[in-house]
């Protein structure tokens, strides 16, 4: 997420826009967003109906049970990042990226298997680049 | 879903919330121009 905050100019370009979808309450939410002072839409999925429709995991032991997923902790947190608040919303569930084109295709999907596991965000620049 | 697959209509009907509480479809998030969804683990 913080890494793809920081290339929203690059996303604009590009004439898409980033869109972030959480599945904590609008509480929560809002608090994110003048936590983290995102100017992008910001939508909540209460039910985690997207998430699952998406195909986007959750589990426990995707979250707490793997060696990657430790490793992705330290990785953050050496690079200072920090959960402001413990965690709001659905401990459990994973999330993923999708560029989705007006016509409804999909150039490019990454569903996170691990707590931690995020897509390079060249790759997400690069559908967009190439996007029919 | 493989990358290149359309999304299907009934998933870009899904209802999603804006932090007004306003309800729309998951699909007006790419209706007018490319998005890059973030489906983020949590909040905090």
């Amino acid at each position: 997420m913080a890494q793809l905050r920081r290339e929203v100019d690059k996303i604009h370009a590009y004439g898409a826009e980033l869109v972030v979808i959480g599945n904590g309450n609008l509480q929560f939410a809002n608090a994110f967003r003048n936590d983290l002072k995102l100017e992008t839409p910001l939508y909540v999925d209460t039910t985690r109906a997207s998430y699952r429709a998406l195909g986007m995991k959750r589990g426990m032991v995707r979250t707490l049970g793997s060696l990657r997923m430790w490793a992705n902790v330290l990785r953050a947190r050496s690079k200072g990042f920090r959960q402001q608040h413990g965690v709001q919303g659905d401990a459990w569930q994973l999330g993923g990226v999708l560029v989705v084109l007006p016509d409804g295709r999909v150039p490019y999907r990454y569903i996170s298997a691990v707590a931690g596991d995020h897509p390079s965000v060249n790759k997400i620049l690069d559908a967009l680049e190439s996007a029919p | 879903m493989a990358a290149m697959d359309r999304i299907p209509e009934d998933v870009a009907r899904i209802k999603i919330s804006d932090l007004a509480g306003q309800e729309h479809a998951l699909g007006a998030t790419w209706a007018t121009k490319p998005a890059v969804l973030a489906f983020v683990r949590h909040f905090g």
